[in-house]
């Protein structure tokens, strides 16, 4: 019988629990942290068009400088071919 | 749906005493529910364009914030089985027992009852556990807790007669060792 209203007690215990209102400084740092993110995406975002920016014109400048060789190539090929008058 | 800055504060105080006291209920430390209320509107301002109204605003925010709180006790339960005793803790009891009880919301009178309930809340599975929380606390209809736990009436009514029952068992386990002592 007594540990049936000691149970009783236990189980009723949160009865009369009252709502918290949490700390009014909680919606700043909420703000904080979104402004934070944003922040953050934003700057990741900066990051990935500038290596990308950077990518193409390293590929710009390899792809100039492949076809001046190749041009240079067939220069001295053709200078060759004038000197011995031979294709063989 | 876009957000601006004066809507979110509106969404906001409509909604941060619900959040932070279901935070309170599931965690039972006041800054572990602050910590969860940040996530939860954090999240709401990312996913608010996301939300498709199948569901109300409130139920959505219900779920986020169940889903924060679980997710939040199984990463503190994890790290607490390696840092008890320097090694894997299998041991229930420590593992739930050892945390700062601070619930604001809790008479005085009642406090020290209401410290072993939330000790064997704790130890209920995570569907009998939300369940009880949302009905005995919260004070939500069985239809309401459905909605939010996307489960029929019926497994609701289970879940929460079960909880009781168990929670009855394990209070007067605890009891009778009291009474060994």
């Amino acid at each position: 019988m007594e540990t049936e209203i000691w149970i009783n007690e236990i189980m009723e215990s949160t009865v009369g629990m009252v709502k918290i209102i949490p700390n009014h400084f909680l919606f700043e740092k909420i703000q904080n942290r979104i402004n934070l993110e944003s922040k953050f995406s934003n700057l990741w975002i900066f990051v990935a068009a500038a290596s990308f920016a950077m990518l193409i014109s390293i590929n710009i400048k390899l792809l100039n400088s492949n076809s001046s060789k190749t041009n240079d190539l067939t220069e001295t090929a053709i200078t060759n071919l004038s000197n011995t008058n031979q294709l063989y | 749906m876009a957000l601006d800055s004066k809507d979110f504060e509106k969404l906001y105080n409509q909604y941060n005493i619900l959040v932070y006291n279901l935070a309170l209920n599931y965690l039972q430390n006041t800054e572990d529910a602050e910590e969860i209320t940040q996530d939860v509107f954090v999240q709401v301002y990312n996913s608010l364009n996301k939300f498709q109204e199948k569901s109300s605003l409130k139920t959505w925010i219900y779920r986020i914030t169940i889903n924060k709180c679980l997710d939040f006790i199984k990463h503190k339960n994890s790290q607490k089985r390696f840092f008890i005793f320097g090694k894997k803790s299998q041991n229930e009891f420590e593992i739930n027992s050892i945390s700062n009880f601070e619930h604001p919301g809790i008479l005085m009178e009642k406090k020290e009852n209401a410290k072993l309930l939330f000790q064997i809340i704790n130890e209920l599975g995570e569907n009998q556990k939300t369940a009880f929380l949302l009905s005995k606390l919260d004070g939500l209809s069985n239809p309401e807790i459905a909605a939010i736990m996307k489960l029929s009436v019926s497994s609701v009514e289970s879940l929460v007669f079960r909880a009781k029952s168990t929670l009855k068992e394990k209070i007067s386990k605890k009891i009778e060792e009291f009474r060994k002592k």
